[in-house]
């Protein structure tokens, strides 16, 4: 079992990490758009099956549960990282380095991942549930008007 | 008027948003109570859970449980959001 979950999370890992990103997609004038745009529909169909599987392992592998979520979070750190190093090498506002459409689908279909990942770590996360409930705008306004930055 | 219950972990990452970004997620969320598809919250329906998020600003949004009968629990803020997705 836990073979299978290493194996499901280096996969979840491959699908946030190691896809070509925008800069390196940049990077490679040669490479056929066509291959670039296949690459891409791949990766985004297979995305919700490798969550999915990703969910289920966690939730039959109790035993090592925790330790696959401590994985689950260095996961999350680096895709965001990876979103936000993106965002930086195509931040250029010169007209020639603006970035694609498929750039700009690219780096949206990773912030989608990031966040299907945020929601499955919330899904085991005692934090992440219960808590004061409000069905007035009154209610929900007065307690919000009580929070503070930290 | 769908009912919203605020989580600990959703509590603490608004209390570390700066103020403006506090601000915002406030109103994003009294927005989503009166109307959980209003259009300026770009809701995103995630894949085969009952999670959804919704738009903070251009940096951040929300992470949202639907509970069913318009209920609905917010469990984390994100620091990212879409260059130019459509949203369904």
């Amino acid at each position: 079992m836990a073979a299978t979950a290493a194996a499901i999370a280096m996969d979840v890992l491959g699908h946030g990490l190691a896809v070509p990103d925008a800069t390196r997609l940049r990077g490679e004038p040669g490479r056929p758009p066509a291959q670039v745009d296949k690459a891409f529909d791949r990766w985004r169909e297979t995305l919700p099956a490798s969550i999915g599987r990703l969910r289920q392992v966690l939730y039959d592998d109790e035993d090592r549960r925790a330790e696959s979520l401590a994985f689950l979070d260095t996961v999350i750190t680096a895709v965001s990282a990876k979103i936000d190093a993106e965002s930086a090498g195509t931040g250029s506002t010169e007209p020639d380095d603006a970035p694609t459409a498929t750039e700009r689908a690219w780096r949206d279909e990773r912030i989608r991942f990031y966040y299907e990942l945020l929601a499955l770590r919330a899904e085991f996360d005692p934090e992440a549930r219960g808590g004061p409930a409000f069905d007035t705008a009154e209610g929900l306004e007065s307690f919000l008007a009580g929070i503070e930055s930290n | 008027m769908a009912e919203v219950r605020l989580t600990p972990k959703f509590i603490k990452a608004l209390q570390k948003l700066g103020h403006k970004q506090m601000d915002r997620a406030k109103k994003s969320l009294l927005q989503f109570q009166a109307n959980p598809r209003h259009p300026s919250l770009h809701f995103e329906k995630l894949s085969g859970s009952p999670y959804c998020t919704i738009r903070v600003d251009m940096n951040h949004r929300i992470v949202v449980r639907d509970e069913g009968d318009d209920r609905y629990e917010m469990v984390d803020i994100g620091n990212h959001d879409y260059v130019d997705r459509s949203y369904g």
